[in-house]
């Protein structure tokens, strides 16, 4: 599919690397469709200390030194009911060199507190803010382990983070049966966010909110029209809302090969409550466990190079005209997913490439998909 | 977000397409520009561009077009 491929991804040295860590696996909600619930790890009840969130900021700082910067990327469970270690993570990473480590969190926005508020400010975090749609298509997954909706908290948030903290927010919608990705893009566009995204429920067929097949040709539809707008605002030189294709035209624009998916078990890692270190952090530890926090880097850092070289690409993969762009699939998602998720990122990669193509002789003007305006 | 000049821009595309001339840029800023003098305002234009194209490869390493993913992110998760 890609053409003029000059190089491999990604070169070293690394700028950025992005560790996932999950400071608990308890959340507040019980999202009807949630994705880690049915992960054996969520059985796990154990929260991450403050002790145990320094270890983690000393050891990434000590470990992770091809890199420049290290995205410290929240996630679980719900990150904001464990404010301790929430703290300790961001007072250890600021007294680091400056720059060394940014913030990200996944979250749920319901029953924020004040204080939750104040740590993301003193953070800098860029939130990803799991809203799925007005009110009636939100409170129907997304409710409180009491059963409470939750839209109206989650709203509340929003308003908070906008009027009380610098924070760059994404909105984060969950596409899921009866509730299209065109729908769910149209409403993310009604908030006051930077960015929003909305995606395909990820569960195996046949299970509740799944994708029916005609509805999964409409949300391969509204991929298309979202790439449709994706180019009409490139050519109003703005950056695109939805940047989901960003990653990838960029990758045709700069004429390199991706060999992986993405870079866990070298640049990216996850980390679980009790300090397990992985190459992701919703990748059964059974199959892939690294190390833990406490280890030399060496230890994880190394394992998680054998874990990437062992990878092999699939033969159905190989013969994939969108490898190139792939990347041959996400470790996480693939076991779960399947077909499901090869024909959506296929989708995915068949856009970018469509939009790269629109702007190949002015390709000065797919720069604001890197923020350049 | 970075607001760059048209010229900025030209020197980022070529940058981040030309490995050579990327290279050149760095390490030899004289030749890459063909320029007799490097003044301290050309040095920090080629800073600037420097930095936006290593912020690009991470952009472009990371996949940042998942779900879940901050800015950049890696995770393919919902």
């Amino acid at each position: 599919m890609p053409t003029g491929v000059r190089a491999e991804l990604p070169e070293p040295p690394h700028y950025l690397a992005e560790v996932l860590i999950a400071t608990t696996w308890e959340c507040n909600l019980r999202c009807a469709y949630c994705f880690v619930r049915r992960n054996k790890l969520s059985a796990d009840s154990q929260r991450m200390s403050p002790d145990l969130a320094v270890q983690v900021v000393d050891a990434l700082d000590a470990g992770l030194a091809h890199v420049e910067a290290i995205c410290l990327h929240l996630y679980g469970g719900e990150p904001l009911t464990n404010l301790p270690a929430l703290e300790a993570l961001v007072k250890r990473a600021g007294e680091k060199r400056p720059g060394r480590f940014r913030f990200a969190i996944t979250t749920n926005g319901a029953g924020a507190s004040p204080a939750a508020l104040d740590l993301l400010e003193a953070g800098h975090f860029q939130i990803v803010l799991s809203i799925d749609g007005p009110a009636v298509i939100h409170d129907e997954c997304r409710r409180t382990i009491g059963g409470a909706p939750t839209h109206a908290s989650v709203m509340h948030f929003l308003q908070d983070v906008r009027s009380k903290t610098h924070c760059w927010v994404r909105g984060s919608s969950v596409v899921r049966s009866g509730w299209r990705l065109a729908q769910a893009d149209a409403y993310l566009r009604t908030l006051p966010v930077n960015a929003i995204k909305a995606q395909a429920v990820r569960l195996p067929a046949g299970a509740p909110y799944t994708l029916s097949e005609a509805e999964k040709q409409a949300y391969l539809d509204d991929l298309e029209a979202a790439g449709r707008q994706v180019i009409a605002e490139l050519e109003a030189g703005r950056p695109p809302l939805d940047d989901r294709f960003s990653s990838r035209v960029l990758q045709l624009l700069k004429g390199t090969e991706r060999r992986s998916f993405c870079g866990a078990g070298d640049t990216a890692f996850g980390i679980t409550p009790d300090g397990t270190v992985l190459p992701c952090v919703l990748i059964d530890p059974a199959t892939a466990r690294l190390g833990h926090i406490a280890d030399e880097p060496t230890v994880w850092l190394e394992a998680g190079r054998r874990w990437l070289a062992n990878r092999r690409t699939g033969a159905r993969c190989k013969k994939c005209p969108a490898l190139p762009l792939c990347g041959g699939g996400c470790p996480a998602m693939m076991p779960v997913c399947g077909d499901d998720e090869c024909d959506l990122v296929r989708k995915n990669c068949e856009v970018a490439v469509a939009i790269y193509e629109h702007f190949r002789a002015n390709p000065i003007a797919l720069l604001p998909l890197a923020g350049i305006t | 977000m970075a607001s760059v000049s048209k010229r900025q821009k030209e020197l980022i595309l070529r940058a981040l397409t030309e490995p050579a001339f990327r290279k050149m840029l760095a390490t030899n800023p004289k030749q890459a520009l063909d320029k007799k003098r490097i003044t301290p305002t050309i040095k920090k234009e080629i800073g600037i561009v420097l930095a936006i194209v290593k912020g690009i490869d991470a952009q472009i390493a990371a996949l940042a077009d998942q779900l879940l993913c901050a800015n950049g992110g890696p995770c393919g998760i919902a």
